[in-house]
């Protein structure tokens, strides 16, 4: 009934034409209340819109109720807001023709995570970075993403507020720090603690991790007890900084996020220490300058029982990366700029801002990706006109996992791009249990699955497209959105080979296919 | 006759096994006495800072280096859940520390270092309904010496969390003031009809007037409470333009405690071509730094009762170049030496080492009062002869660089100072700890504070006339003002000449409560060591550590 009413009165709006009169003799009142426990909620504050009326707004009293008097017929919508709860939805229209005092606006509070972080003795300890993080579907694989943050005081408690509810990973990830610039001799912190990150409930990476589940309002307590080792340090000296400018040391371990590094730059001379870390291999990115005159180093380094003296690292500006991409098959005449060429950092874990590189072709279908600074790369290609057969440089196969290093002064060999324009289309709708739904829609080939899958997103009439398929065999696959499995894993993989619908693309083909299932899957 | 002979041929033959010292002693909460484990201690040469050695105490609080050639050596203590702290600090840590001398007769093997359990300032900040105030911002500011003259400074601070509550942590032992200021969640959500409505800031114990201010006193260790709440008031708008820039964080600061900046909460991100601030009328500073803004730069706004619009102040930055001349230094004093620009208000400096040739560049530099000072483990052997301007005025020691302009310095550099040193006794007795004031001019002050022994040691002064005085506590002896001259005794220095001084500090006026602790260092076996305070921060005042 009650969307019908609503129809109904966006209908009707039209015939009141006129604005509405600035006073009338209605009143419209009710409350605004916490959906969880169903109290009221003080001092939110309601808005009231009417087309072609100024907003109006009040607060609620201390018992969340509030009243707008004077109003005249109209249409309104009634909305709240107050911190620490998702805002109210805006109601559906209220047609006031007579004063109402039922008005409810639910809010759903939001939740928090909190704790105190206490060393193997029970002090406490400050300065603790303290991550709340949710996983996430990235290209078939689970990210996590931090989704608050916050430090530890001095009595060692954190707070991580505003959280919606789901599941949550919390990890006590370092201390806070920084690059610190000195000129003459200081004298270095003494030897400091470290620990390795750590999860909440003890795990040490996401696989082991133990989450907490977040409902509305809750507020759940995670305390860490870490356990605190001598830190290490890596002492050694920087060839060709400029002195005086600024520069960023970075320590990186994989996937995980470590926090940020605690170091200490000569300006005058480029001697450094980084100190308080643990035993492990690391990726050293020094980087110094901004835009086209950064300069950067990238070494690997093991810390394994004792500090590492005297490493010597060389800055060096990026370099250019060349190319040229062939197509087989025929290109649209006289267009240009068919190819994207991204390169994506691979050394960065979410939070740390790895930096892509692009460019497009030339009229000889060469590219050059100026600036590139030293690291591990993944090299794609966008086109709308095929797909990418294969991507190359010197020997190395760059399509199926492989990686394109940039080191220091450095040319690596010019990067090779096949793509073929035979390319299929597949398209269908996901129809459950004779509905439309929406979905989240992966094609998966016969070969290397994990790599060269394809994703595609259907809304919620159901329907999906997928453009520059490559002729061959497949599978494909739909989960409700949010739900997709990890499906790079092998065990995933594995699973999953017998469920979904099958098809061949052909050269060219045009497919269509509806899905009347989703793959279900339990890795 | 001849073996004996022989013998002490031999004896005379042989190199003499050098002398050799301990520093050790015990390391107690500086409160209660009891014993601490698990501290680090270290200590190093005050001359060599850079290699310390390091050892824990154990259950005992004990700890103990050997071996230590005669010297002057710096000892520092790091413990968890307590201040680092140098030997002989003040539980306030408004003061430099008491070196250590190893020596013949020198006692150093029964130190009680007493360390200080930081002090906390916690509360709440609602809003006039009781709700919590998310992110607001709670400033703890206390009295220092800056350029020889009390200030109120901001000293630490925090934010409130989402349900209200703040607390700042490792705040030495003192008196601070706190202020709150913050914004109501719902002010930029409010109808126009309503009028703009901002927080005033508040003042502990929970005033808007800042003269109404009460500090907030703290022993080592003590957790005070400052509940705040945050009343709305009206309020206009002011709205900043930028004539180029694009970008740049914005933050303001309205008058607080003594003429002390009060920040309002947050930094600002400004986005062309213009931002917008809801405040309470009041004078307000706006700081522009960062994006595309050539340099930092202030400027002061009177806000009245209705919304007011100004334009960004966008200055230029200047260029300095320096050619510094060195005379009557070694090759290693010359390898050692830095120069900096230090900012009159103490905010920044802009230290370069020395190179061979003399040339420096200090590139975009904020237009404002400059001060020359050396810098480097070779700035104790050198002192600044003279220095000529061209594209800047300067006088009286203090460069002052406009915006846009090309400044070029010739900076003579002189290793042919005199040495002014000494003891300093009371009652007979060496005294540590005491604060040692070298006034010339009144930009040419010199601090050192006693070593364990009661000496001091200025080393490279440059020759001229100067008055010498000792005081007990210097923590916030205003060292610039002449009235503290009278007490003192007038030496002149003479280049590469040495003076050697007796200081005597006058009787205190009362005695010490048997038993009380003072939360400072002190030496086992009847050598009490007073903790000399100089305060940090004193631009101007060159400290001399031994």
């Amino acid at each position: 009934m009650h969307g019908s009413q609503a129809v109904l009165v966006l209908f009707a709006f039209p015939l009141l034409a006129q604005p509405p009169a600035a006073t009338g003799e209605f009143s419209l009142a009710g409350s605004v209340v916490n959906s969880v426990t169903g109290e009221g909620i003080k001092q939110a504050l309601v808005w009231l819109s009417s087309p072609g009326a100024a907003q109006k707004s009040a607060f609620t009293d201390t018992a969340g109720a509030f009243r707008f008097s004077r109003l005249p017929t109209a249409l309104y919508t009634i909305a709240a807001t107050k911190p620490h709860f998702t805002p109210s939805s805006p109601q559906l229209p209220i047609t006031l023709n007579s004063s109402r005092d039922d008005v409810s606006l639910p809010m759903e509070p939001l939740a928090v995570i909190k704790g105190r972080v206490l060393d193997f003795y029970g002090d406490p300890l400050s300065g603790i970075v303290v991550h709340a993080l949710r996983p996430r579907m990235e290209n078939g694989r689970r990210r996590f993403e931090t989704v608050r943050w916050a430090r530890s005081n001095d009595r060692g408690d954190y707070r991580l507020w505003d959280l919606t509810p789901g599941r949550y990973y919390v990890k006590a990830v370092g201390r806070g720090a920084a690059t610190m610039m000195y000129v003459g001799e200081v004298r270095p912190p003494a030897s400091d603690d470290a620990f390795a990150p750590v999860y909440y409930g003890g795990g040490t990476s996401s696989a082991s991790a133990s989450p907490l589940t977040v409902t509305p309002g809750a507020e759940i307590q995670a305390d860490f007890a870490i356990e605190l080792r001598p830190g290490r340090s890596i002492v050694g000296a920087l060839i060709n900084a400029v002195p005086y400018r600024p520069a960023q040391f970075q320590l990186l371990s994989g996937d995980e996020d470590i926090g940020e590094t605690r170091a200490a730059l000569n300006a005058a001379d480029g001697r450094f220490r980084i100190h308080d870390l643990v035993d492990g291999t690391y990726t050293l990115r020094i980087t110094q300058g901004e835009g086209s005159e950064r300069t950067r180093a990238v070494e690997t380094v093991e810390l394994a029982g004792r500090d590492i003296q005297g490493l010597i690292v060389r800055l060096a500006p990026g370099i250019t990366v060349k190319g040229k991409v062939r197509a087989e098959g025929e290109l649209p005449p006289g267009m240009r700029g068919l190819f994207r060429v991204v390169l994506s950092p691979r050394d960065d874990p979410d939070s740390s801002g790895g930096e892509a590189y692009s460019a497009q072709e030339d009229e000889n279908l060469e590219f050059a990706i100026p600036n590139v600074l030293a690291g591990r790369y993944r090299v794609s290609v966008y086109t709308p006109i095929g797909y990418v057969a294969s991507i190359s440089s010197g020997d190395r196969d760059l399509l199926r996992g492989g990686e394109l290093k940039v080191a220091a002064g450095e040319l690596p060999a010019s990067l090779e791009i096949v793509v073929r324009t035979d390319a299929g289309q597949v398209t269908g709708s996901v129809v459950i249990d004779g509905r439309p739904s929406a979905a989240t829609v992966v094609l998966m080939p016969a070969s290397e699955p994990e790599r060269n899958y394809m994703t595609a997103t259907a809304g919620q009439d159901g329907s999906f497209t997928f453009q520059n398929v490559p002729p061959g065999d497949y599978r494909l696959h739909a989960w409700k959105p949010g739900a997709a499995p990890e499906f790079t894993d092998p065990e995933v993989l594995r699973a999953l080979s017998d469920r979904g619908e099958r098809l061949n693309v052909a050269p060219k083909g045009t497919h269509k296919l509806d899905l009347t299932a989703f793959s279900e899957v339990t890795p | 006759m001849r073996p004996l002979l022989a013998l002490a041929a031999l004896a005379s033959a042989l190199p003499i096994a050098a002398q050799t010292y301990r520093i050790a002693g015990v390391v107690v909460n500086s409160e209660t006495g009891a014993a601490l484990d698990r501290v680090k201690v270290s200590v190093s040469p005050t001359s060599a800072r850079t290699r310390p050695m390091e050892a824990t105490t154990g259950s005992n609080g004990r700890f103990a280096f050997a071996n230590l050639p005669a010297d002057k050596w710096l000892l520092t203590a790091r413990r968890r859940g307590y201040l680092d702290q140098e030997f002989g600090q003040p539980a306030s840590l408004a003061s430099a520390s008491v070196a250590i001398v190893t020596g013949p007769g020198e006692d150093t093997d029964h130190l009680v270092f007493g360390i200080h359990k930081p002090a906390m300032i916690a509360g709440k900040v609602v809003d006039s309904s009781g709700d919590p105030v998310e992110n607001a911002f709670v400033q703890v500011l206390r009295w220092a010496v800056v350029n020889g003259r009390r200030q109120v400074h901001p000293f630490s601070s925090g934010w409130t969390n989402d349900d209200g509550a703040y607390a700042i942590g490792f705040l030495p032992a003192g008196s601070y003031f706190v202020a709150a200021t913050g914004e109501p969640w719902y002010g930029p959500r409010l109808n126009q009809d309503r009028g703009a409505v901002a927080f005033p800031p508040q003042f502990y114990p929970n005033t808007p007037d800042p003269r109404a201010a009460v500090p907030v006193a703290l022993r080592p260790g003590q957790e005070a409470t400052a509940d705040f709440t945050l009343t709305p008031a009206p309020a206009f708008t002011l709205t900043l333009n930028a004539r180029r820039a694009q970008s740049a964080r914005l933050r303001l600061s309205s008058e607080g405690i003594h003429g002390s900046p009060i920040w309002q909460s947050n930094s600002q991100e400004f986005s062309a071509p213009a931002y917008s601030f809801r405040l309470v009328p009041g004078r307000y500073t706006v700081w522009t730094w960062g994006g595309d803004f050539p340099v930092a730069a202030t400027q002061t706004i009177e806000l009245g009762s209705s919304n007011t619009e100004i334009d960004l102040a966008q200055d230029e930055p200047a260029n300095v170049e320096v050619l510094v001349a060195r005379a009557g230094m070694k090759p290693a004093e010359v390898a050692d030496l830095g120069l900096g620009l230090v900012s009159e208000d103490g905010s920044g400096a802009s230290p370069r080492m020395i190179p061979q040739d003399g040339a420096l560049k200090f590139p975009s530099m904020p237009p404002g009062r400059y001060r020359l000072a050396l810098i480097g483990p070779g700035a104790e052997d050198a002192y600044i002869d003279s220095v000529s301007a061209e594209g800047a005025r300067f006088a009286k020691d203090v460069l002052d660089v406009v915006a846009g302009s090309a400044v070029r310095l010739r900076v003579a550099v002189n290793g042919n100072g005199g040495r002014v040193e000494g003891k300093v006794y009371r009652a007979g007795h060496p005294f540590p700890g005491a604060l040692v004031v070298l006034s010339g001019d009144p930009s040419d002050q010199h601090g050192f504070v006693t070593d364990s022994d009661g000496s001091f040691d200025f080393k490279c002064v440059k020759p001229g006339n100067y008055v010498i005085y000792a005081v007990e506590d210097g923590s916030e002896l205003e060292y610039s003002n002449p009235a503290n001259l009278k007490s003192g005794q007038p030496v002149l220095v003479e280049p590469r000449k040495s003076l050697n001084l007796r200081l005597d500090l006058p009787e205190p006026a009362k005695p010490r409560e048997a038993g009380k602790p003072e939360g400072r260092a002190s030496l086992e076996g009847g050598l009490r060591v007073r903790a000399g305070l100089q305060t940090r921060g004193t631009a101007g005042l060159k400290p001399r550590a031994g």
